[in-house]
């Protein structure tokens, strides 16, 4: 008979949310991920005024009542029997349940990977390329910042005038194995010539796949020029 | 400097033959020699690397030559650009494409013959005109 009666006070509790579900009735979704979801919904009302004041409602002073006077102190809270409903019919969690439940309705996060992925910053810094000006001249002037700034001393230059009289790199290799992906190398360019592309895949088999020359890391410019202006151009007003 | 670089063509097989008539070697076969680049055959630069051939050594044995990156000659490129054509003593480059460009300089064109940007390879040339009948 108890039981009962608890289960009763537990459906006039839960009274206001079926009221509310049925409103909004068109959009039961959305109203559902209000009910569980919201914070509005489950924040509880803080008072941050009068905590000094002695005559706070929440703490009320023993000397305002008189004597033989009993004042309930919890008078605006939970009564027992509601406590007693979330304790025994173990509501937590049921609202737990109801949060995977929601979950199991909405769109997963997960992607296919390899075919899908997910955005990435135009500031990420993945594998290196060399770029080139759109007249096809290595952006490159051979000014070995980059291998002063290196601090894992992962990049080597040689350079040396061509035949037709401009002074370029004859040799720019990276140790891919030293890189730490820092990114100094492309703040220290003073042309933008090395950059760090978008590419995070390219594990290779064997080590020495992994020292890269200048052909590897012209051929990567070359095959991600226009991903890389685009990233170039989208941050070009914050540095 | 087209000249030039046929000096250095036709220099580099004189070289192997006179190198192989004096010393008595035993020949050996003709390597085949990969184009450095997919626009120029030979290097460009003194100390640059030769692009290794198939079966030059044990390093490259069995390593698929084409599959190599092997991106095209900038120098041969550049040369291959149009030369611009300015009306007055001074060019303008700053690479062409706004902010990301190369920093911008002025090239002084009184010297006959186009000059190259420091930077782009653009070449820069001043209009011909008749010196001083206005």
């Amino acid at each position: 008979m108890a039981i009962l009666r608890q289960l009763v006070v537990g459906v006039a509790a839960s009274r206001p949310l079926a009221t509310r579900l049925a409103t909004s009735r068109p959009s039961i979704l959305a109203a559902s991920r209000l009910l569980s979801t919201n914070s509005r919904q489950q924040a509880q009302h803080v008072d941050h005024t009068n905590h000094l004041h002695p005559g706070h409602p929440k703490s009320p002073p023993l000397q305002t009542s008189f004597p033989g006077e009993f004042k309930d102190v919890y008078a605006g809270g939970p009564s027992a029997i509601e406590k007693a409903v979330h304790l025994f019919f173990f509501t937590e969690i049921l609202r737990g349940m109801w949060i995977v439940l929601e979950q199991f309705f909405r769109p997963p996060y997960t992607i296919m990977y390899p075919f899908e992925k997910g955005p990435l910053s135009p500031r990420f810094r993945g594998e290196h390329a060399l770029r080139r000006y759109p007249s096809g001249e290595e952006r490159c002037i051979a000014c070995k910042l980059c291998e002063a700034i290196c601090p894992a001393q992962a990049i080597t230059i040689e350079s040396e005038a061509r035949l037709d009289g401009s002074r370029k790199t004859t040799r720019y290799d990276i140790d891919m194995t030293k890189c730490i992906y820092c990114g100094f190398c492309q703040e220290a360019c003073p042309v933008d010539a090395i950059v760090e592309t978008q590419n995070q895949e390219f594990s290779t088999e064997t080590r020495e796949e992994l020292l890269y020359n200048k052909e590897k890391l012209l051929a990567n410019g070359d095959r991600a020029e226009a991903e890389i202006a685009a990233n170039l151009h989208a941050d070009h007003v914050y540095r | 400097m087209l000249s030039r670089h046929a000096v250095v063509r036709l220099a580099r097989p004189l070289a192997r033959l006179s190198s192989g008539s004096s010393v008595a070697i035993p020949p050996v076969e003709p390597k085949q020699v990969a184009p450095q680049a997919p626009n120029y055959p030979t290097t460009w630069s003194t100390s640059q690397a030769p692009r290794p051939a198939g079966q030059s050594g044990p390093r490259f044995e069995q390593t698929i030559m084409e599959l190599q990156p092997n991106p095209p000659s900038a120098m041969q490129m550049v040369a291959e650009e149009p030369i611009r054509v300015v009306h007055g003593r001074k060019a303008v480059c700053d690479g062409g494409v706004g902010p990301l460009g190369h920093p911008k300089i002025f090239i002084n064109l009184d010297k006959p013959g186009p000059q190259p940007c420091g930077y782009c390879g653009i070449r820069y040339e001043q209009a011909p005109h008749h010196a001083h009948e206005h």
